[in-house]
């Protein structure tokens, strides 16, 4: 980063987030969080449950309201904005939960991830992409989600967010629920996608999940989010 | 034999229309959780629009003046989700209030029919005459044409949800409001267009039955109650379920009319729906409801 | 879970006030210094009009006191209310017009029978969920009614209504609907009397405890073994006994009660009591009462606007004032 000049890597920078606050009731979780991801960087956010990774993370996507602080996604500021008017930025969440449409099919949850006007034009394409990149998605297109395993569900939701047609993809602890090698299996295809250009910012408890796979990382500490150096953060762990 | 398969259509043409109200009721429901007591009214309303055009005001023909009631019956939805429902979003004792407020409409609505159409009972001609024998059993043309109109829309409305972006979006919504949320989908939106549906829904059952059981302010509480049952035992939020119920509820209905007298009807409903809510709480389909 | 979080903070305070006795003394001293003020103000008031204005505040106040415990504190979408007052006015009046009861026996009588009718309501309402509870209770309401008009057979006088119910007999001495200070101080009294026990006496013991604890940690309140069946059946069993009561005081002094007991007029008025004074937080939806009251008096004379106008009320304060009155003295609650 060093050897790059400032202007290109401002242009280079896809989200840069500056000293955010948030509150989940009375509660503070965030307290002047700051963090950027360039274009084209998979970049984690580590730490403990109930420190603030999912708020987060929400509050970047427009999900969650944000007390103070700046976010830019894209070179914009995104005060005001909600996740339905950031999605269709390309500022997409992929929640830890799923949040699938349980009675309704696989295919028609992953082409309601392409429900904007943006998306839509991609629609085609990214199912392809989605179904050759889970072919077992293409073969239960027609069950309900309702049925699907956990495994599964997460696929669908992964590939609903792509539908979506993303320039930076937020997941949330995707491992959330999964057995170890799911776990590996779905990270590896997020490595992957990151590697084929797809920007990508992820929060997982574990560093040791994400080896070898991210480019920087970010530890989050009762709300306080610090980067750090891999190397550190294995040894803290 | 003949009288008992009169009474049998008789109930499933009647079905067919309260249908048509039952989903509108569970359509609001089903997207945003809120039982809408005004629904009842938004009949009432229906019915006195097509009345005045018809026969009191300009004398219009039927199709132009239920033309015309439409996009106003869609406004009328749109209208009462800004400006009463979503202020109250997000509150905190949001059912109760939602409760009050849907209440409250409900009585300015009747009201506002009362002071501008005055009290008392109106009716639209039917737009069809004469009746159909086949074999013994005799239907009016009307209630076959009413019938063949409510299985109509609700078969509009089962397309439209299942086949369309935005009935699709209604679904999203009413399965998960954040995952709607995070596909993009604009959930006030969606709000509003399950609430202009509804309206419109309700009201053209008003005018559909205005023949049969006439207009009048408080008449909506009727068709609204009976709705809810409908809802009740086919499952909130969900079509498929109010289609069969309305059919047995409403031939049911027509039972009781013919053997013990129509003042019955109502007290037979509510039994119903005591019934319903002690045996199948959550209906007979309530799939929208996790 | 952000609700509980909030929600908890702010109930603490609450719960130390209401159950270590904290304030009870003095809150009921001044409570019972107002009621000798209304007292005395009523044998000042020369116009037997206002008084009779504020013999209906007082009926009204038991009413929608009852609603707010079984609505605004334990939470249970009651719409059933008027039907308690119906039954309370139709059997005290028909016990005394038919077995010649005196009148405060028949008032007597009139809880008796409230406490039946609530618990016929409760039993199929507390097994339903939220808004279930409002229609189905509501529905109630709406299939009175008809039901009034076949009791004719009975005596219940149909649409015209029962007529001729006997004067109420205070020992023997006949007060008539026309003497308004004896009236006045009857029912002040008794509603001064229904109002205490419900917010000093009841819920301000393990029930009112019991509540506060269901609403604002529903979880909580299992762990530590609240038996919310039995509490809520109780808050019902309560609400309509003291309901049922101001429907025997009202049949007595009217003389006359017909279906329009469960008209829209009173529905609606009820309805803006709770809304204007505000549900759970005494004395809102008492004050509401005053309120709403000497402002439909005072909206006589727009008669045919009066009931629309009621609506929008409700509709409005909801939107505007979503704790009412009470929520303007009280910043949190």
């Amino acid at each position: 980063m060093t050897m790059w000049s400032r202007s290109i890597w401002e242009r280079n920078t896809m989200l840069e987030v500056e000293g955010i606050n948030a509150l989940y009731g009375d509660f503070h979780v965030l307290h002047d969080a700051s963090l950027s991801v360039n274009k084209g960087e998979l970049v984690a956010v580590v730490g403990a449950n109930g420190h603030g990774k999912s708020t987060l993370l929400k509050a970047i996507c427009g999900l969650t309201p944000v007390k103070s602080g700046v976010i830019r996604f894209g070179g914009g500021d995104t005060a005001g904005l909600k996740a339905p008017q950031l999605v269709g930025q390309g500022l997409v969440y992929v929640a830890e939960d799923r949040r699938l449409f349980p009675d309704m099919t696989v295919l028609e949850n992953l082409l309601l991830g392409a429900y904007l006007p943006a998306a839509r034009a991609a629609e085609k394409h990214n199912l392809n992409r989605v179904f050759s990149l889970y072919p077992r998605l293409a073969e239960r297109r027609n069950q309900l989600c309702r049925s699907l395993s956990g495994g599964e569900a997460q696929m669908v939701a992964l590939g609903r967010g792509l539908m979506s047609d993303p320039t930076l993809l937020a997941i949330d602890e995707p491992s959330l629920g999964l057995a170890p090698n799911l776990t590996e299996t779905m990270l590896q295809t997020v490595s992957q996608l990151n590697k084929d250009g797809l920007t990508v910012l992820i929060v997982e408890q574990s560093l040791a999940l994400l080896n070898g796979m991210i480019d920087r990382v970010y530890s989050i500490e009762e709300g306080v989010l610090r980067e750090t150096d891999t190397d550190n953060m294995q040894e803290v762990l | 034999m003949t009288q008992i398969l009169e009474i049998l259509i008789s109930g499933i043409t009647q079905g067919a229309v309260y249908c048509v109200v039952a989903v509108g009721l569970s359509l609001v429901y089903g997207a945003s959780r809120i039982l809408n007591f005004a629904h009842g009214s938004l009949y009432s309303l229906g019915g006195f629009l097509a009345w005045y055009l018809v026969a009191d005001g300009p004398g219009l023909p039927l199709w132009l003046a239920v033309l015309l009631v439409l996009p106003v019956l869609a406004l009328t939805g749109i209208g009462i989700e800004r400006a009463i429902i979503r202020p109250l979003r997000g509150s905190e004792n949001w059912k109760i209030n939602t409760i009050m407020v849907t209440l409250g409409l409900a009585f300015i609505i009747e009201n506002g029919l009362q002071l501008v159409f005055g009290p008392g009972t109106r009716t639209i001609a039917p737009f069809v005459e004469g009746t159909l024998s086949v074999g013994g059993i005799t239907i009016t043309w009307y209630k076959l044409s009413i019938f063949v109109i409510s299985l109509a829309l609700v078969g509009a409305l089962e397309f439209f949800l299942s086949s369309t972006r935005y009935g699709q979006a209604v679904r999203a919504v009413s399965q998960d409001m954040q995952g709607a949320n995070q596909v993009g989908i604009n959930v006030n939106q969606i709000f509003g267009l399950t609430f202009a549906l509804s309206v419109v829904l309700t009201g053209i059952a008003g005018i559909l039955l205005a023949p049969v059981f006439l207009v009048s302010p408080l008449g909506g509480w009727g068709p609204f109650l009976k709705a809810f049952v409908i809802v009740v035992l086919g499952g909130l939020g969900s079509t498929k379920g109010a289609f069969v119920a309305a059919f047995i509820l409403a031939v049911l209905e027509a039972f009781v009319i013919f053997y013990i007298g129509p003042s019955w009807a109502m007290p037979a409903w509510l039994l119903m729906l005591i019934i319903v809510l002690m045996i199948r709480p959550k209906g007979l389909f309530g799939v929208w409801e996790n | 879970m952000s609700l509980g979080k909030s929600k908890s903070k702010s109930a603490t305070p609450l719960i130390a006030s209401v159950f270590t006795g904290v304030g009870l003394k003095q809150q009921s001293l001044v409570y019972w210094l107002v009621i000798a003020a209304l007292a005395l103000v009523g044998g000042l008031i020369g116009d037997s009009y206002i008084r009779h204005i504020f013999i209906l505040v007082f009926i009204w106040c038991v009413v929608i006191a009852s609603w707010d415990l079984i609505l605004g504190y334990a939470g249970v979408f009651n719409y059933a209310q008027l039907v308690f007052f119906t039954f309370g006015a139709y059997g005290s009046g028909m016990l005394s017009i038919y077995a010649g009861l005196t009148p405060l026996l028949a008032i007597l009588a009139a809880a008796g029978i409230g406490a039946v009718i609530g618990v016929v309501i409760a039993m199929p309402s507390l097994r339903l969920k939220g808004e279930y509870v409002a229609l189905f209770t509501f529905a109630v309401h709406l299939a009175l009614p008809p039901l009034i008009q076949q009791g004719r057979a009975i005596g219940m006088g149909g649409n015209t209504g029962l007529l001729g119910i006997p004067w109420l007999n205070l020992f023997g001495y006949q007060v008539s609907p026309i003497d308004k200070l004896t009236w006045y101080w009857v029912s002040l009294t008794i509603g001064a009397v229904c109002v205490y026990l419900i917010y000093f006496v009841i819920l301000r013991g393990r029930m009112g405890l019991a509540f506060i604890a269901m609403r604002d940690a529903d979880t909580f309140a299992q762990a530590i073994g609240v038996n919310e069946y039995r509490y809520k059946l109780l808050a019902f069993v309560a609400s309509a006994v003291f309901t049922a009561v101001a429907g025997g005081v009202y049949a007595h002094y009217t003389g006359v009660v017909t279906p329009r007991v469960l008209g829209t007029e009173f529905f609606l008025m009820a309805m803006v009591m709770l809304a204007i004074g505000g549900m759970g937080r005494f004395p809102g939806a008492v004050l509401g009462v005053f309120i709403v009251v000497i402002g439909n008096e005072l909206l006589r004379s727009f008669d045919d606007y009066r009931l629309l106008l009621l609506g929008m009320a409700v509709v409005l304060t909801v939107i505007f004032l979503p704790h009412g009155m009470a929520g303007l003295f009280r910043k949190r609650g």
